[in-house]
């Protein structure tokens, strides 16, 4: 019998993330499964978890959510006192695309290295995906060809505005400048559009679309408003310690020089319940044992990289569907039998 | 009611910085750190430029109210297109750069949409896959297709050369997507 299309990703997946989960052995990474239903989800402004109810053996209902990262829980492993440790499994958010790019239901990695910050994440990621394309240089994806010969392209956030979208980012950085650079180039603006909104119509329309098409790209120090568990740089605290890297046009990571003052990062959940609120959106509640174990955390960096998303990169596959057995889509969208 | 980002489509008309563009590509944008947003590729119809716009998801946009004629291709001549009403004999000449790099795919007596606004053509949508007749091809040559070399390029009746299989020879016809230009079938 001749193996169908969906057979042979399944068994390509199967074949990859055997090989992530060995690379990360062999650097003497512990592999750790943490939960994934929650008492506290994380206060992303504009993510919104899938939300469920738990019952105790009394009857009593208790809110739950389904992760939409391990982040809290392995900075907590991290707090414990272990140096190295990663994480494969599924995430979820609601209200996102279901197909193309995205999934609700998706398999991300996580890994965490204590005393290291971010340059050594894209130093991991090179690594990694050196390890997968093994003696290929160069990787196909739907008719580009990207040259994955390290080092990968970094670039800062500046650099990529000033190339691409021809404007200082240094003299952006407050909703009244950015407001007058978005007018200036014909993106509309109003009254509710905040700062990173702003950033965003720019960023989305003339900068992410160029990144990672010749070379994998690292996208790092982004503004600080957008720094979410990033720690911001020393030297310039108007931006912050964050990366993503960008393959073929795929989104693929976001890492962080972790933020380990725990009175900060207390300060900013209070700002993001504040933003949910005004954004119509559920504030939830914050995880003080996370906050306590910021405390005890050493200086750590972090990275999430989507494996449905590294999956199609390596098998040259159009969207997401082709690389997920039953994705979201086909679970809805077909009528039940009687 | 105001129409908004959810309204758009593939195809559909907008205003657009003085100017009236058709939505050739959208997309959902959630960067996760910010809110939705839609990326849409836009084609200007005066200039035939394609950028890249991007709204925040439910932000107000100016469609343009079009209305769409099937007519048949007669002739082009240096101010344009011209194209014929079947049953009222109105004719309606379109500019150049309306059709531009889609011109080879007009052939005599083609039927398309041509799309009005407040009565002037402003552009050609054309049916997704036109057969075109091969008026000149070499024959492929042993080795061409040793080094994966599996097109080679024909004329066909309009004047213009395609991208088609080797197989192809010179009098048969091929049926060319529109959108992408490319081979579909023989036929």
């Amino acid at each position: 019998m001749q193996q169908s299309h969906a057979v042979t990703m399944l068994a390509l997946r199967a074949h990859i993330v055997r090989k992530v989960r060995e690379f990360f052995w062999s650097q003497q990474f512990i592999e750790v499964e943490t939960p994934v239903a929650l008492a506290c989800p994380s206060q992303e402004p504009y993510l919104e978890p899938l939300r469920t109810t738990i019952h105790d053996v009394r009857g009593r209902a208790h809110d739950a959510f389904l992760r939409m990262s391990p982040e809290f829980s392995l900075k907590k492993v991290m707090a414990a006192g272990v140096d190295r440790v990663f994480e494969i499994g599924p995430v979820f958010r609601d209200g996102e695309p279901w197909g193309d790019t995205h999934n609700p239901e998706f398999t991300m990695i996580e890994w965490y290295r204590a005393h290291a910050d971010y340059r050594q994440l894209m130093r991991d990621g090179e690594a990694l995906v050196h390890t997968l394309l093994r003696a290929r240089r160069t990787l196909r994806y739907q008719d580009q060809i990207i040259d994955c010969a390290t080092p990968w392209e970094r670039l800062t956030m500046r650099q990529a505005w000033r190339r691409y979208a021809r404007l200082d980012l240094d003299g952006l950085l407050t909703r009244t400048a950015m407001a007058r650079a978005c007018r200036a180039k014909g993106y509309t603006v109003t009254a509710g559009d905040t700062f990173d909104d702003l950033f965003f119509k720019i960023h989305l329309s003339e900068v992410e679309p160029k990144l990672g098409r010749a070379r994998p790209t690292f996208l790092t120090d982004w503004p600080a408003s957008m720094a979410a568990l990033a720690r911001k740089k020393s030297r310039d605290p108007r931006y912050a310690e964050r990366v993503e890297l960008y393959l073929g046009g795929l989104e693929l990571a976001n890492g962080f020089s972790e933020l380990t003052d725990a009175d900060e990062q207390l300060a900013r959940f209070r700002e993001d319940q504040r933003l949910r609120k005004r954004l119509g959106r559920t504030p939830y509640p914050i995880d003080h044992a996370f906050i306590a174990a910021l405390r005890r955390m050493p200086p750590t960096a972090g990275i999430a990289l989507g494996i449905d998303r590294l999956v199609m990169l390596l098998c040259d596959a159009a969207t997401v569907d082709e690389v997920r057995w039953l994705p979201t889509k086909k679970l809805w969208e077909t009528p039940g039998s009687q | 009611m105001a129409q908004t980002t959810s309204d758009i489509a593939n195809g559909a008309y907008l205003k657009f910085k003085g100017d009236i563009v058709v939505v050739v590509e959208f997309q959902h944008v959630n960067p996760g750190k910010g809110s939705a947003f839609v990326r849409a590729r836009l084609k200007s119809l005066t200039s035939g430029k394609v950028v890249e716009q991007t709204w925040k998801a439910g932000e107000v946009l100016e469609f343009v109210d079009v209305q769409k004629r099937k007519m048949q291709y007669l002739y082009s001549d240096p101010t344009g297109f011209t194209f014929m009403d079947q049953d009222t004999f109105d004719q309606v000449t379109v500019n150049r750069s309306v059709l531009e790099d889609r011109a080879g795919f007009l052939k005599e007596g083609l039927e398309v949409h041509v799309v009005l606004h407040e009565g002037t053509p402003i552009s050609v949508e054309l049916p997704k896959k036109v057969s075109l007749k091969v008026t000149e091809a070499f024959s492929a040559v042993r080795g061409d297709t040793a080094g994966g070399n599996l097109t080679k390029e024909v004329t066909v009746e309009t004047g213009v050369q395609v991208k088609v299989p080797m197989f192809i020879k010179e009098g048969e016809s091929v049926v060319m997507n529109t959108d992408t230009g490319e081979y579909v079938e023989r036929g």
